[in-house]
């Protein structure tokens, strides 16, 4: 029996697919094309094997069912298949190339690569510039399953390990969107079993990203936007007081100066807040409210306690 | 096995359509282009050419010429004349990309990345999402506008530096813009530093042209946050502050206790952190790290009851 290299198998079945004019039923596949000789069931798991590969490389491959649910065969439609001319000027293609090269020290690297050929927007490796004007370093393996997660809305699992646990747990989540921000990679989406909306850090991911169920278990609130926070916490106003010349950042966040060096500041977030007056001190001091005061001074009594030699 | 297939088959769904459009293209070059050897260019040729519609006779296959001088010309390429549309993930890749140049104020060619991104979301099926994916950073739009409008000019810029939350006046010649995994930074030349100098684009808080680069103001220092000196702090974490390993890429040394060693540029950047951190990290060394922040965080505590 002549071996046939399943490349050509799968090649053959493309070709065949898309050049036929009526869907071809799974008999004449198997008499017609090379490679499909063997058992009925040798044929079986052959033909759904590729079926599944060609799919899954994007290849639109209809299956055609009569009203009463008898597949009448397979096709692929050129229309369907095909990229459609973006008439990419010279311009363009740089950019896209450079697009595709922001990505190359990155698990995306291969799959922006083989999009640049597709768009016939590869630059000789001698022009791309030492110095990119983007670039996306992502290592995470778990960045390809979650985009395909996100298209095909689906529920994942993963082995999460929090920084301030010791060991990792096991969350199910239904994401919601992806976000690279201040130089890391984070998922946005709903975590069942804690029952809300969580941000979870790339790096953070252990191990596999499994794709679970079919379908995503919660979708986003209505008006959900990625990367603003939702929903707005109530805000506390807090007075601080600032040492010229110190705390920029919060200086600059107040809303009113009531007298020189005393700012007005609102905080949807006390604990936030909390930190940021420690980084500052003792450039800054908390006058209001009570609770700021009292979490500073215990955070500003554990560093001293922490930093007192008593060896 | 699987694998290789399916990325052999891609390979080569892509190829034929590509000498389609590419006559009389060379081997050398096709293979460089492909990023494959000129033997697994041939090898994929040679299998190309077995295969057709179903019948399989001469007249039903690929045909290709590739035995002359090194050159390739399609004859026959059957139903391969166009490559496949982009998958999903390989346009978002692009998309992401792309999102992420458009931020970048003052880059060469911004209207070809906007045309960009025009033309690949057309080619994504409408019902598709490609909002999931969230690139917005977080330059303030008068930046944006005077490194847009005219980047040969010098600016006279507010700074907050990283490393202690201060202000700095400086004079900046800008040179080039660019970003790294979503955050945007300028090189430019520094006339209050007399030397080159990167800044992240979030932290200019107030930025005006000048006429007059070699004036350089009086500034205030600010620290030696932009030299290139650095040195290693130890410090010992408890489960709340373990997050920085991964912000800052320290090196843990120990998990009992938890002890980690991080490279510093400044030491007030490395007080700020540990002040932040409220107890939970404790400087081991340096001595001078150690004793600047107990002094701190003893002065601070003196304003409170």
């Amino acid at each position: 029996m002549e071996r046939v290299n399943r490349t050509e198998r799968l090649l053959n079945l493309v070709i065949a697919l898309m050049a036929t004019q009526q869907p071809m039923p799974r008999a004449q596949i198997r008499q017609q094309i090379p490679g499909y000789d063997g058992n009925d069931v040798a044929f079986e798991r052959k033909f759904e094997r590729d079926k599944d590969e060609l799919r899954s490389m994007g290849i639109p491959l209809h299956t055609f069912v009569d009203p009463g649910g008898e597949v009448l065969g397979y096709r692929i439609l050129s229309s369907e298949y095909a990229l459609p001319d973006l008439e990419l000027t010279h311009a363009e293609r740089a950019a896209m190339s450079l697009a595709a090269h922001a990505w190359r020290d990155a698990v995306a690297g291969p799959l922006a690569g083989h999009a640049l050929l597709k768009l016939d927007s590869a630059m000789d490796p001698s022009m791309i510039p030492d110095t990119l004007p983007a670039h996306l370093t992502a290592r995470e393996a778990a960045l390809l399953p979650l985009m395909t997660a996100l298209r095909s809305q689906r529920d994942v699992t993963f082995s999460y390990q929090r920084a301030d646990e010791d060991t990792p747990t096991t969350r199910t989540v239904s994401p919601w969107g992806l976000r690279v921000a201040q130089g890391a990679w984070y998922l946005v989406g709903f975590d069942q079993g804690r029952q809300g909306m969580r941000t979870f850090r790339l790096s953070r991911i252990r191990e596999s990203v499994e794709l679970v169920g079919t379908g995503r278990t919660v979708d986003p609130p209505e008006g959900f936007v990625l990367g603003v926070d939702t929903p707005a916490d109530p805000v506390t106003p807090a007075t601080l007081a600032i040492v010229d010349g110190h705390a920029t950042s919060l200086r600059r966040r107040s809303t009113s100066s009531v007298e020189t060096d005393v700012y007005d500041i609102s905080s949807a977030d006390l604990n936030r807040l909390t930190i940021d007056v420690c980084a500052a001190s003792p450039g800054v001091i908390a006058l209001a409210p009570p609770e700021l005061v009292t979490q500073v001074c215990r955070a500003l009594d554990e560093i001293i306690a922490a930093h007192t030699d008593d060896r | 096995m699987s694998a290789t297939a399916g990325q052999r088959l891609s390979r080569m769904l892509a190829l034929v359509p590509w000498l389609v459009a590419h006559p009389g293209v060379t081997i050398t070059e096709t293979a460089r282009h492909f990023g494959i050897t000129e033997k697994e260019l041939e090898d994929d040729l040679w299998l190309v050419i077995l295969c057709g519609v179903p019948g399989y006779m001469p007249d039903q296959l690929v045909d290709i010429d590739f035995w002359d001088d090194g050159r390739i010309s399609v004859i026959e390429p059957l139903t391969l004349t166009r490559p496949m549309r982009l998958s999903h993930d390989e346009a978002l890749t692009l998309l992401i990309a792309l999102r992420v140049m458009a931020q970048i104020p003052g880059l060469d060619d911004h209207e070809s990345v906007l045309s960009c991104i025009a033309k690949l979301e057309r080619t994504i099926d409408s019902h598709t999402q490609t909002d999931i994916v969230d690139v917005s950073s977080t330059v303030s739009p008068q930046v944006s506008a005077l490194l847009n409008s005219n980047q040969k000019s010098a600016l006279a810029i507010t700074y907050t530096s990283g490393s202690d939350d201060r202000e700095s006046q400086r004079i900046i010649q800008p040179r080039r813009t660019f970003s790294v995994d979503g955050i945007v930074y300028v090189d430019a030349y520094c006339y209050s530093a007399e030397a080159f100098r990167t800044f992240r684009l979030d932290r200019i808080t107030d930025a005006n042209e000048v006429d007059t680069p070699h004036e350089v103001p009086e500034f205030e220092q600010t620290g030696s946050d932009q030299t290139s000196a650095s040195w290693d702090v130890i410090l010992d974490l408890a489960p709340s502050a373990r997050w920085i390993v991964d912000v800052h890429g320290a090196d843990v040394l120990s998990t009992e206790p938890y002890r980690v060693r991080l490279t510093a540029f400044s030491q007030a950047w490395a007080a700020r952190l540990v002040m932040s951190l409220q107890g939970a990290a404790t400087v081991v060394e340096p001595a001078s790290l150690r004793a600047a922040v107990l002094e701190s965080a003893r002065e601070a505590r003196l304003a409170y009851p």
